[in-house]
């Protein structure tokens, strides 16, 4: 059981002498309970990595599969969802309830409103409340958990996600990570982005993504040592992170790296010592 | 799936043609449309043919791309060709017979005619857009329309509209693709069932798009507002193309030729 | 200066007031940052100041013109540059130069200094050479840039940012931000409306919106130093500021606004 790309590239107008490589030669793994994150900078080729893992594009090279089926378009279905940058820019239903039930309804649902207030439950929005909402009238962070839900509702067993905090407040980004976390009891999820801060310390490996290639694919604890190779690929890790890193490099004694900015402070204090 | 964009036909090539003004491809244009409706016989449908000819080679456009527009008017061509063709009954020599129906020499010739004027115009009138880009097309056209100020016609602001057409054209045409591979990646059919049911699968597409447009289009009307514009007086242009002494000799002997073939021949 | 005095909005058919009691100022050369969660009135303020929205009680003037003046609303709009949050919906031109004319081109000026203007303006975003680029085929980054060079070319006093960095990657953030401080230094005065409290830590007053009312006034540092009114406020921390709050509790002289992992090592491991 994985969603797994071998050796994947893809190029865009291959046969012409316009072909532009986006993506080669990628190994990517994930597997149900798993929370990966794809980090990479515009052009890096991750939203290509998406579609393919997605089934909407097929590799020109090496090969995608889904539990051990290429994900051909019909096949994806329903075991692969994506959640597009900007979903709610795609709402076009009444109601909040019968937007999200489009997906299962397309997949042949015995009941797709059962699937719909299954999804809205799992993103944090009340049915009852928000089901009969017109989708157009939500704030920011609503809309968002109100596509994500569009996805979940597929009840596919891999989510993949592109920039979906990108454009929130603080408070419609902390809803839409919860959410988003909250998904690994269910599913194998891919969140691509260029900041990964915000699901950094949730995650369980990191893939960094420069001009079409993996440049790393490791543990976020493993990042510190990394950071060289995770920076030159035009990426930057976060301010707390290295803090710590440079703290190091002037002679600090810091065991591990902590990614929540309370304890990372905590153990930057430690090292100080008292205050002179 | 993706969205066909036929816009944009412009040929990037460096010809005569491409360098000469916006106004005078028009003007041009203006000529040989009136030169080949008033030529009457097939010796001017020639020499009109030749100039045509000729004015593909001089743009470098590729002939292939200069025809394309033809192809979709086959039905068209087909048509007129046959309306004037078919007789009821003729009293001449039939060339081919059907019951009452028959094509007969006089018909075909007149059916031809027709034809071969339509294909000329369109290929002839199509170098305009093949070799002017929409900028200097929008330009041009403000400046043609001008004098229809002073019976109150806004051209600035239709040009001004034809310019924002033309701007977000593009950026529509990426977000319909994008929304489209969104609806699919729900698990969104465009290509089943009946044409009914083909339609209906388009309003995830198409509610969507118009809801983002008509979001666009109040963003970018305070936008404009909130930058002073306020209609096209008192306007000025960073881009003014100016008719050369080229351009106006070029457009004063196209005109008297053109016009010359269709009067005499 | 741009002085809100006192305003209050009340949008027809909308029984809360979009904004109430607000009072602010801008001065020239003045960087003043607004900070405020979606929906607390940030882009009703925005659009005040350049007279696209009147305000219902209050007055707002910009350089002692009041903006509802019908006399005088063109006047205010060209000594007021607005930026906003998407800049693919403000971009009217269909390549670079054309769009950034537009403005001066409604102003009037004439055809020898549009170009020298538009050249100006796009040097000063970094987008040199980008005069004939199509907009469609610029980054996100590049066409918030765009859309400021296309204030900027209006020559404004004061420039409204709403929302500047909201759709934009980390570089594209930072381009923007090191425009605005070069404009600063050139004397133009800064209204930036954002819900990023990083990008505001080297502002020179800081505001906070909340329910269309102003709670908070003061410099950034003031509002760096207290995080847990912050997030009561419903802004975002920046993870930085909650981990130089733990060292400034353990008493560690680290400045409040600290915001780069450089400078908060520079103050604790001197090199």
């Amino acid at each position: 059981m994985a969603l797994v790309a071998q050796g994947a590239g893809y190029a865009y107008a291959a046969d012409t002498r316009f072909r532009v490589d986006a993506l080669r030669e990628v190994d990517f793994e994930v597997v149900p309970g798993e929370l990966v994150v794809v980090a990479g900078t515009t052009g890096s080729g991750k939203s290509t990595l998406l579609r393919l893992l997605a089934g909407l594009l097929e590799p020109t090279e090496g090969l995608v599969s889904v539990d051990g089926i290429a994900p051909t378009l019909r096949a994806a279905r329903g075991s692969v969802a994506l959640v597009f940058q900007n979903p709610e820019t795609q709402f076009f239903a009444e109601t909040v309830l019968a937007d999200v039930a489009f997906g299962p309804r397309n997949l042949g649902s015995a009941d797709p409103h059962a699937a719909a207030r299954e999804a809205l439950t799992a993103v944090g929005l009340d049915p009852d409340v928000f089901g009969p909402r017109s989708p157009f009238t939500l704030s920011g962070g609503e809309a968002r958990r109100v596509a994500i839900a569009g996805a979940l509702a597929m009840k596919a067993g891999y989510l993949l996600l592109d920039e979906p905090t990108a454009g929130l407040d603080a408070r419609g980004c902390r809803d839409v990570v919860d959410a988003v976390v909250a998904e690994r009891d269910r599913a194998g999820v891919v969140v691509v982005t260029h900041d990964p801060e915000d699901f950094l310390c949730h995650a369980d490996r990191v893939v960094a993504l420069s001009a079409g290639s993996v440049v790393i694919s490791v543990p976020p604890s493993e990042l510190t040592h990394r950071h060289a190779q995770y920076e030159s690929s035009g990426l930057r890790l976060p301010e707390v992170v290295r803090a710590q890193i440079l703290a190091r490099q002037r002679g600090a004694a810091l065991t591990g790296v902590e990614f929540d900015p309370r304890a990372a402070g905590v153990l930057l204090a430690e090292s100080l010592g008292a205050p002179r | 799936m993706r969205v066909p964009v036929s816009f944009g036909q412009y040929v990037p090539v460096a010809s005569a043609v491409h360098t000469l003004d916006a106004k005078t491809k028009m003007g041009l244009v203006a000529s040989f449309t009136a030169g080949i409706f008033l030529v009457d016989g097939f010796p001017g449908m020639g020499v009109m043919g030749l100039v045509v000819v000729l004015a593909v080679a001089l743009s470098r456009v590729p002939p292939r791309i200069a025809v394309r527009g033809v192809r979709a008017l086959s039905f068209i061509l087909t048509f007129t060709l046959l309306a004037h063709a078919l007789r009821w009954n003729p009293a001449t020599v039939a060339l081919v017979r059907l019951g009452p129906l028959a094509i007969d020499g006089p018909g075909l010739a007149e059916g031809l005619f027709f034809a071969v004027r339509i294909v000329l115009l369109v290929v002839g009138t199509s170098l305009l857009t093949l070799t002017t880009t929409p900028v200097q097309l929008t330009d041009g056209l403000e400046r043609v329309m001008r004098p229809l100020e002073i019976v109150r016609f806004p051209a600035g602001e239709v040009a001004m509209m034809l310019t924002i057409a033309l701007r977000f054209i593009p950026t529509t045409a990426q977000e319909a693709e994008k929304i489209i591979i969104a609806q699919t990646a729900r698990g969104a059919r465009f290509d089943e069932g009946g044409p009914i049911r083909r339609a209906r699968a388009f309003v995830p597409v198409l509610v969507p798009l118009f809801v983002n447009l008509f979001r666009r289009a109040e963003e970018l009307a305070l936008a404009m507002e909130s930058r002073c514009y306020r209609g096209g007086a008192g306007r000025t242009r960073l881009n003014v193309s100016a008719m050369t002494v080229t351009d106006w000799s070029v457009l004063a002997i196209g005109t008297l030729v053109l016009v010359g073939i269709g009067l005499a021949l | 200066m741009i002085e809100f005095q006192d305003v209050g909005v009340v949008y027809a058919g909308s029984d809360s007031p979009a904004l109430t009691g607000v009072s602010l100022s801008v001065a020239p050369g003045q960087w003043v940052a607004l900070l405020g969660a979606n929906g607390s009135g940030k882009s009703t303020l925005a659009r005040l100041a350049n007279a696209l929205i009147l305000p219902t009680t209050g007055a707002v003037h910009v350089d002692g013109m009041d903006t509802r003046d019908e006399s005088v609303v063109w006047d205010v709009r060209s000594r007021v540059g607005l930026v906003q949050q998407s800049p693919e919906n403000q971009i009217v031109g269909t390549i670079a130069e054309e769009d950034v004319a537009f403005g001066p081109e409604n102003l009037g000026i004439p055809t020898a200094e549009l170009r020298t203007r538009v050249d100006a303006a796009l040097s000063a975003v970094g987008l040199d050479g980008f005069q004939r680029r199509e907009p469609h085929l610029l980054s996100e980054g590049q066409k918030q840039r765009l859309a400021i060079a296309g204030a900027l070319a209006m020559r404004p006093a004061y420039l409204v940012l709403d929302e500047p960095t909201a759709m934009l990657d980390g570089t594209g953030r930072a381009d923007v931000l090191a425009i605005v401080r070069s404009l600063r230094a050139s004397g133009v005065g800064i209204l930036h409306i954002t819900h990023h409290l990083a990008d505001i830590a080297s502002a020179d007053r800081a505001a906070v919106l909340d329910s269309g009312a102003i709670v908070f006034e003061g410099t950034p540092a003031d509002l760096f130093a207290d995080p847990g009114r912050v997030r009561r406020l419903g802004i975002g921390l920046p993870p930085m500021t909650t981990l130089v709050s733990v060292l400034r509790e353990r008493g560690h002289a680290v400045p409040a606004t600290t915001v780069e992992a450089e400078s908060l090592v520079e103050s604790l491991w001197p090199s």
